[in-house]
């Protein structure tokens, strides 16, 4: 994977992509240690003795409220993580609490601590992301391959189909899916992607395959005996995958805005998983709700509420960005970096 | 390349075009087909929640599975239910006798005269005594049609032969012919005896009846359509009726009723022959029904009693210009961004576009609507457009730049430069001109990308737009919007993407005969 390697090597000089790859990744260390920042139950107990009860028993904690939760530790030796509340925790400060040392955001409309809530949303957004994108790179590769090695037929085919499902609007395929179902699952999100974002691959993959196959070391290969499979696999994909990781990565944006677009307007039956778009709609609704006259809300809420989850939202937008335009950039040595030497 | 005989690029431009146009059907077709593949997973009622089923019972089970036509092969239909085969399965219940015979008798009721001619010659070759279970099971029938001699038919000794005597009396009048111009003369006159000669014929003439029957638009066509449906609803014992004094919005809503239990049931009452039979393979399938649910203007209505496609096209006017309205905007607002930021490369200025456009592609659309919905007020469709765009700038923003960018070390532009242009007059004659085409042609793919925020602009300003309706055709799992959705985003789609490759094919012959050779090619 020398090729991978120097693009790398390119992109990680460049200082956008640093900033871009840090966003990222504090928003996916938040994602994967979820339970160590936020739980309802300790990192470490003892008398018994027991590691991340949150995680070992989850289905204990699902929706405890924290009071109970607290006094299961009460008198034991723990170590607490840094907020003492799930993403589905219902808190003892109640709804629309504002922020506090146990609740450092305050809590969301159903009393659930918002600080949580955001973590434990990043763990969906971008789960949703990695699990969608490598589902689409394997059916675009797949079907990508197949119309390039085949031609003819598949190969017609498959532009026709590219240019039809790239041009679907995602939401739609969305509703279809979440009509499917009588209760939303994420892998069903996650498949719903997949089928609106395999034909971007598919595309690259195709497109690399026909610019390859004129060049010398795929007629050389040819030559020497080797079937197409290898060819495509060995000599032809290698090339590809730079532009399949920067497809992936300007996948991250679109797929993580289309996730809180989803949970926003709450297409389908109603979840308690945590999500960024799902508290954005919480805030809007508190929003617009201050407008009529004698209601009871108050403004600092619904702020915190739109605001909090926005800024999680355009790190990962900003961040995916930065780092997929550099990669873009890096990959065009021929274009842009000639160009800059001949001015 | 000498082997092909070379066409003038007007002629290949015509010719790809034509072929394109054409590969638009199949894809329309794929993508019917694959939302009804999906669709066709929306829960079954006999499935979802266990408990409920068993509580609804098996007979209201089938009934909500009908009605959702799960209980119709997918594709094809060899042998279509119609009155014939249910009127021959009902009687082999009835003498094969035990559990299933009480349902097959009510059936046999249900299915009535249309089932008549079926059942009745029949009769002689039964044995005797399963020959007048089945006559008895008729009685019921008897007692709708009005027919005198009611002890006759519930007397086993004699229900038979009654009905043997009443099939040689009555035959000719169970003829398509003149039942459908009985119907004719109905629906024009209007007189009581036709009337009754129709009731007579009990669930015969249903589907002539529907045939005649129009959503009615003024007294005239309101006192037939009374009429019509009063015979409908005698023969079919479905107590749904135009009352006296209705007025024209429940009158249409009832004849609505009526159409759409024509399309769900209207086969029971019909005998498939001939080229009706072939069409039935098709068309008695549940994409054929779904199809029809979504597309006829006949049947296809939303819970208000609006078409399906008139009410799409009455969401699509709120919908499609914020869309629209944005993407213009949008484009108008990026390609001088993208043109300055090309021309001042590597400048403060430069970044500092780029990062305003970034700033503005990642800020929420959700967050800034709602923070402005209450300044700006709602029903407007302004607003909602202006924030749309706001997130649509960044993709032909950077597209204007990099192509300006790759125009501008370009030979001629470094000639003219060379020559003494200056900067201004390089960039917008020279380079503007090249550069432009390719992210013009990328606002046809736009739309799709902008539907969802327009989704939720429509949430936050209270528009009632498609998204809205979507939302709700979810929830009720209302597959005919959610199939002709799909449709028309795919057909719009594809429309989109054939006339940008034609504008592009126009706009830059040049280019256009590489792209028309690798497309064939490729």
């Amino acid at each position: 994977m020398t090729h991978l390697r120097i693009l790398f090597g390119v992109v990680l000089k460049s200082r956008r992509a640093l900033v871009g790859l840090a966003m990222l990744g504090v928003l996916a260390l938040f994602g994967i240690f979820a339970e160590w920042i936020a739980a309802p139950a300790p990192l470490v107990a003892t008398e018994p003795f027991e590691v991340l009860p949150a995680v070992m028993h989850a289905e204990r904690f699902d929706s405890l409220p924290e009071s109970a939760a607290h006094a299961m530790y009460r008198d034991r030796g723990v170590i607490w993580p840094v907020v003492r509340a799930g993403a589905r925790t219902p808190t003892s400060v109640g709804a629309h609490a504002p922020p506090s040392r146990a609740h450092p955001l305050g809590t969301d409309a159903h009393g659930r601590d918002l600080f949580a809530r955001l973590v434990y949303g990043a763990r969906t957004a971008l789960g949703l992301s990695l699990g969608a994108i490598v589902l689409s790179v394997l059916a675009g590769i797949a079907l990508g391959g197949l119309a390039g090695v085949r031609g003819g037929f598949w190969n017609d085919t498959l532009v026709r189909l590219v240019e039809t499902v790239d041009t679907f609007p995602a939401i739609i395929v969305v509703a279809l899916v979440r009509a499917m179902e009588s209760a939303p699952s994420a892998m069903s999100l996650v498949i719903a992607v997949a089928i609106v974002r395999w034909a971007e691959i598919a595309r690259l993959v195709r497109a690399e395959v026909v610019r390859a196959s004129a060049e010398g070391y795929v007629l050389a290969a040819r030559a020497l005996g080797a079937s197409p499979i290898r060819i495509f696999y060995k000599h032809i994909l290698r090339n590809a995958a730079g532009p399949i990781l920067t497809s992936g990565m300007f996948g991250v944006a679109s797929i993580v805005l289309l996730e809180a677009t989803i949970s926003f307007l709450a297409i389908g039956a109603a979840t308690n998983d945590a999500s960024w778009g799902e508290t954005m709609a919480q805030g809007a609704a508190m929003w617009t709700a201050q407008a009529t006259p004698n209601a009871t809300t108050n403004t600092a809420s619904a702020v915190r509420l739109l605001v909090a989850p926005g800024l999680f939202l355009m790190m990962t937008v900003v961040g995916s960005y930065l780092f997929a335009e550099a990669l873009r950039n890096a990959m065009e040595p021929k274009t842009a970096r000639g160009r800059l030497r001949a001015d | 390349m000498a082997m092909r005989p070379f066409l003038a690029l007007p002629t290949r431009i015509v010719v790809y075009g034509v072929r394109r146009a054409l590969w638009l059907l199949p894809t329309l077709a794929f993508v019917s087909l694959a939302t009804f593949l999906f669709l066709s997973y929306v829960p079954d009622p006999a499935v979802e929640g266990g408990v409920a089923a068993a509580q609804l019972g098996d007979a209201r089970v089938a009934e909500l599975r009908r009605r959702r036509f799960l209980d119709l092969p997918r594709f094809a239909n060899t042998a279509p239910a119609d009155a014939r085969a249910r009127a021959a399965a009902a009687v082999q219940a009835i003498v094969n006798g035990g559990n299933d015979e009480a349902d097959a008798r009510r059936e046999l009721v249900r299915l009535g005269g249309a089932a008549l001619p079926h059942v009745i010659p029949g009769l002689d070759a039964l044995a005797p005594e399963p020959r007048s279970r089945v006559a008895l099971a008729l009685a019921p029938l008897a007692k709708r049609m009005g027919l005198t001699a009611r002890d006759e038919t519930t007397n086993p000794e004699r229900a038979a032969a009654f009905w043997i005597r009443f099939w040689n009396d009555r035959e000719p009048e169970f003829r398509d012919a003149a039942v459908r111009s009985t119907v004719r003369r109905l629906s024009q006159y209007g007189a009581g005896t036709r009337a009754g000669d129709l009731r007579a014929l009990d669930t015969f003439v249903f589907e002539h009846v529907i045939a005649a029957l129009a959503p009615p638009t003024d007294s005239t066509s309101l006192a037939s359509a009374r009429a019509l449906v009063d015979i409908l609803a005698d023969v079919t014992e479905r107590d749904d009726r135009i009352g006296v004094n209705a007025d024209m919005r429940s009158a249409r809503a009832c004849v609505d009723r009526w159409l759409a239990f024509d399309a769900v049931y209207g086969t029971d009452f019909k005998t498939l022959t001939g080229a009706a039979r072939i069409t039935a393979v098709g068309t008695e399938t549940r994409y054929g029904k779904w199809l029809l649910f979504t597309f006829s203007p006949r049947v296809a209505k939303t819970a208000e009693g609006t078409p399906v496609l008139t009410s799409m096209g009455r969401r699509a006017r709120v919908s499609l210009p914020i869309v629209f309205g944005a993407i213009a905007l949008a484009y108008s607002i990026a390609i001088p961004l993208g043109v300055v930021a090309a021309a001042t490369r590597r400048r403060v200025m430069d970044l500092g576009v780029v990062t305003f456009v970034l700033a503005l592609y990642a800020l929420p659309t959700a967050v800034i609507s709602v923070l402005v919905a209450n300044i700006g007020g709602t029903g407007s469709l302004v607003v909602p457009t202006m924030i749309l765009a706001l997130s649509l700038v960044a993709a032909p923003a950077g597209q204007q730049r990099a192509a300006l960018l790759g125009a501008l070390y370009a030979d001629h532009i470094v000639a003219a430069r060379a020559r003494g242009a200056g900067l201004l007059r390089v960039v917008l004659v020279h380079g503007l001109r090249h550069a432009i085409v390719p992210t013009a042609t990328l606002t046809a793919l736009e739309a799709p990308m902008a539907l969802g925020g327009a989704f939720v602009v429509e949430r936050v300003f209270s528009l009632y737009g498609l998204g809205e309706a979507t939302i709700v055709a979810v929830e009720q799992r209302d597959i005919p919007w959610l199939m002709a959705l799909s449709f028309f985003a795919a057909a719009a789609a594809a429309i989109g993407v054939f006339l940008t490759d034609m504008v592009y094919a126009v706009a830059d012959p040049r280019g256009a005969a590489g792209v028309l050779d690798n497309r064939r090619r490729a």
